[in-house]
């Protein structure tokens, strides 16, 4: 009887433990917010990145046809930080696919180069800017020295004889919708398209950012003879990480990720990643 | 000089020069070492610049705007000038079309040409940057300046010692002729002394620069050396079958300037070349007309004997105003980029281009190189085609197309002055001073 009792005794008290266990290590699972929970559970960050283009020095191949550049290198210091595997969604054909993929829930991050404009405030909610690029222009020489003489450049190209191209689905329809308020617009569906045509002379100028820019004469030193930079210093485009409305705690995350992330000037950026070779 | 001493002096010329080319491409540090010289050469010479420049106009413009047929002499100059100027811009528009430059240009010269005005065109100094920052909403400043009045700023000196300092020169020339008239009516008894002055100064002067010639061929040998080590090869890269074919034009121009001058020395062709050979010399060793100017004055005079108060007064003005270097290198660089754009020329083109190098040529007189290369926009208007990229080319080149422009400036001036003065020499009698015999 004795040896029943202390048998039942012990039953009891390995079942306590055991239960008193379970409710620690469900307690300490339901401590984190459900999005950053959801992630960890999956042991997986999905982050959206435009699959049509690469930019650098933000997302493109090394030498060694590695994809590098400061987004991706972000990208990888959240999964490492959150402790799970990082995974790369290159399905969007535009940036504003990318947006979409965010706003669908299909990815958990759009990191690509991304900018955080008022349109797509409405719907989707993004990190503090983690980089400012100025707006510019790529503009044909001769095409240019064609239009009638003023001395102010924009009231020269913002005419009719003119024609600027932006990339469609960007935010750059925008702006060049409020800005060339004279000159005939024209939209193409893929960077290089547009960078082609200012190059041809097909159109007069290319609406594209300070990183365009500064690289041109890096990748396309043959067409400097014939392609002028211009840089646009009224507008500063803030580029955002964008995160679902929804998960309010990843997108606290991700903005205090930024701000103990050392700043980086563009040129710097550059600096950093540029070696002779690489390709976009 | 005896003759045997002018034909071991020009041998010895020959001899130097040769070394100088030889140790500035085999000898760089050497090359290097000598460059200073060369330099302190330069700056010999350079002192007497000025004060010859106002002294020989000074002591000449008195007289010759008292001469009795001056305006028939200012006519005559005045056409065989415009004839030059129509002549040599039309030969290097039509030079540069027969030889295409542009269809040299392999696309590794392309390459480094973008390189070059990519590195050049920053707006904001740093390594990497947009060629143009503009601001729309804050445009900047346009200069109010009617253009009249910024030729005007341009030619009269507000302070002449400043500009004497500056080396201004087409201040310093145009207060010179003012003066030098006004001394011509004013009091015998007060402007005499001042013509004696100005005239036994650039006497002196000239003398000097005589004294200066005996060290020529060591200074050419410094020069040389170190140019061409200072040039270096990366910046012919691409550019070399443009600055062939731009120095083949000028040698061609050079030999038709001898054959006028040869027929006006009333010597052998080989003689009359001699005459020159100093003053082309140091016009490419120096890439200064200037520097040449004192050398040209005393040739023209005691070899070809032209009459010495023309000469005085005509060199200064020419090298100053008419640089027929940049005629023709206008020319050639604007059909080079041209054709470098695949623009078709028109006949209407051309004689508005031909125009345009005229004008540009004479707007550039007195003015800094940097400066004078951006009126290259004049002549690339016609065109409409981006005159920047150009003139940051052009300057990139500038150091090795500088010898041969400054010495068809130099050549061409020494034949028009002696075309003009030679005819006056003719019909003149010995020249009496203005306001009455010395």
């Amino acid at each position: 009887m004795q040896k029943i009792k202390g048998l039942l005794s012990l039953g009891a008290l390995f079942f306590l433990s055991f239960f008193l266990l379970s409710e620690a290590v469900a307690a300490e699972k339901n401590s984190y917010p459900p999005d950053i929970k959801k992630i960890i559970n999956r042991g997986v960050l999905r982050v959206g990145l435009i699959g049509t283009t690469n930019e650098f020095p933000f997302f493109f191949f090394d030498k060694n046809k590695q994809l590098t550049g400061l987004d991706i290198d972000m990208a990888n210091e959240l999964a490492r930080s959150l402790g799970v595997k990082l995974k790369l969604d290159r399905s969007a054909k535009t940036y504003q696919g990318v947006v979409d993929l965010v706003e669908q829930g299909k990815v958990d991050l759009g990191i690509s180069l991304l900018s955080g404009t008022m349109s797509r405030a409405q719907k989707s909610s993004f990190s503090q800017p983690y980089i400012y690029l100025y707006e510019g222009l790529l503009v044909n020489r001769l095409r240019f020295s064609e239009l009638k003489r003023n001395s102010n450049f924009f009231d020269r190209i913002n005419t009719e004889e003119a024609t600027i191209g932006y990339l469609e689905d960007s935010g750059y329809e925008y702006f060049a919708k409020r800005i060339f308020t004279k000159a005939k617009l024209k939209g193409f569906p893929y960077q290089k398209y547009l960078t082609e045509e200012v190059k041809k002379g097909t159109i007069t100028a290319g609406l594209v950012d300070e990183k365009q820019i500064k690289t041109f004469a890096i990748f396309n030193p043959n067409d400097i003879l014939y392609v002028e930079t211009v840089e646009i210093r009224d507008f500063k485009d803030p580029i955002c990480i964008f995160v679902d409305y929804e998960n309010k705690h990843l997108l606290f995350y991700v903005n205090t990720f930024l701000e103990r992330r050392p700043k980086a000037s563009f040129n710097q950026l550059i600096q950093k990643y540029y070696q002779p070779g690489i390709y976009e | 000089m005896s003759k045997r001493y002018t034909m071991v002096y020009s041998i010895l010329m020959f001899i130097f020069i040769a070394m100088g080319i030889f140790i500035g491409f085999y000898y760089p540090r050497l090359a290097t070492l000598l460059a200073p010289w060369g330099k302190l050469y330069i700056s010999f010479l350079k002192m007497c610049i000025l004060p010859i420049i106002v002294t020989s106009i000074l002591s000449s413009i008195g007289k010759f705007y008292h001469q009795p047929h001056f305006r028939a002499y200012i006519k005559r100059f005045l056409a065989i000038l415009g004839i030059f100027l129509v002549f040599i811009a039309a030969y290097g528009i039509v030079f540069a079309m027969l030889t295409k430059p542009a269809s040299y240009l392999n696309p590794k010269a392309r390459f480094e040409m973008g390189k070059l005005i990519a590195k050049t065109e920053t707006a904001d100094d740093s390594d990497f940057s947009a060629e143009k920052i503009i601001r729309i909403f804050t445009p900047e400043k346009e200069n109010s300046r009617g253009k009249i009045l910024v030729f005007l700023l341009k030619i009269i000196p507000s302070n002449i010692f400043k500009s004497l300092n500056s080396e201004e020169m087409l201040k310093i020339v145009f207060f010179s002729c003012f003066l030098g008239i006004a001394l011509g009516f004013i009091p015998k008894k007060l402007g005499d002394p001042i013509f004696d002055i100005s005239l036994g100064l650039f006497s002196a002067f000239q003398k000097i620069i005589h004294w200066i010639m005996y060290i020529l061929p060591l200074g050419l040998l410094c020069l040389l050396a170190g140019q061409i080590v200072e040039t270096g090869p990366s910046v012919l890269m691409g550019m070399t079958s443009f600055i062939g074919i731009f120095y083949s034009g000028i040698f061609i121009l050079v030999f038709i300037n001898t054959i006028i001058l040869w027929k006006l020395s009333g010597t052998t062709y080989l003689k009359s070349l001699s005459y020159l050979k100093e003053t082309m010399l140091i016009a490419f060793g120096a890439k200064n007309p200037f520097i040449a100017m004192p050398v040209a004055i005393k040739s023209l005079k005691e070899d070809f004997h032209l009459e010495e108060t023309s000469v005085n007064l005509l060199i200064p003005l020419n090298f100053t105003l008419f640089g027929f270097g940049f005629v023709f290198t206008f020319a050639f660089a604007t059909i080079f980029f041209v054709q470098l754009y695949d623009i078709p020329v028109s006949l209407l083109s051309g004689l508005v281009l031909l125009v345009a190098c005229i004008f540009a040529t004479i707007a550039a007189a007195g003015a800094p190189t940097v400066i004078a290369y951006s009126l290259l926009a004049l002549t690339f208007d016609p065109f409409s085609i981006p005159a920047q990229p150009a003139i940051i080319i052009m300057l990139a080149i500038q150091s090795l197309l500088a010898p041969g422009g400054v010495l068809l400036t130099v050549h061409t001036n020494c034949a028009l002055t002696a075309l003009v003065t030679k005819k006056e020499r003719n019909k003149e009698k010995k020249l009496q001073h203005p306001i009455g015999s010395a």
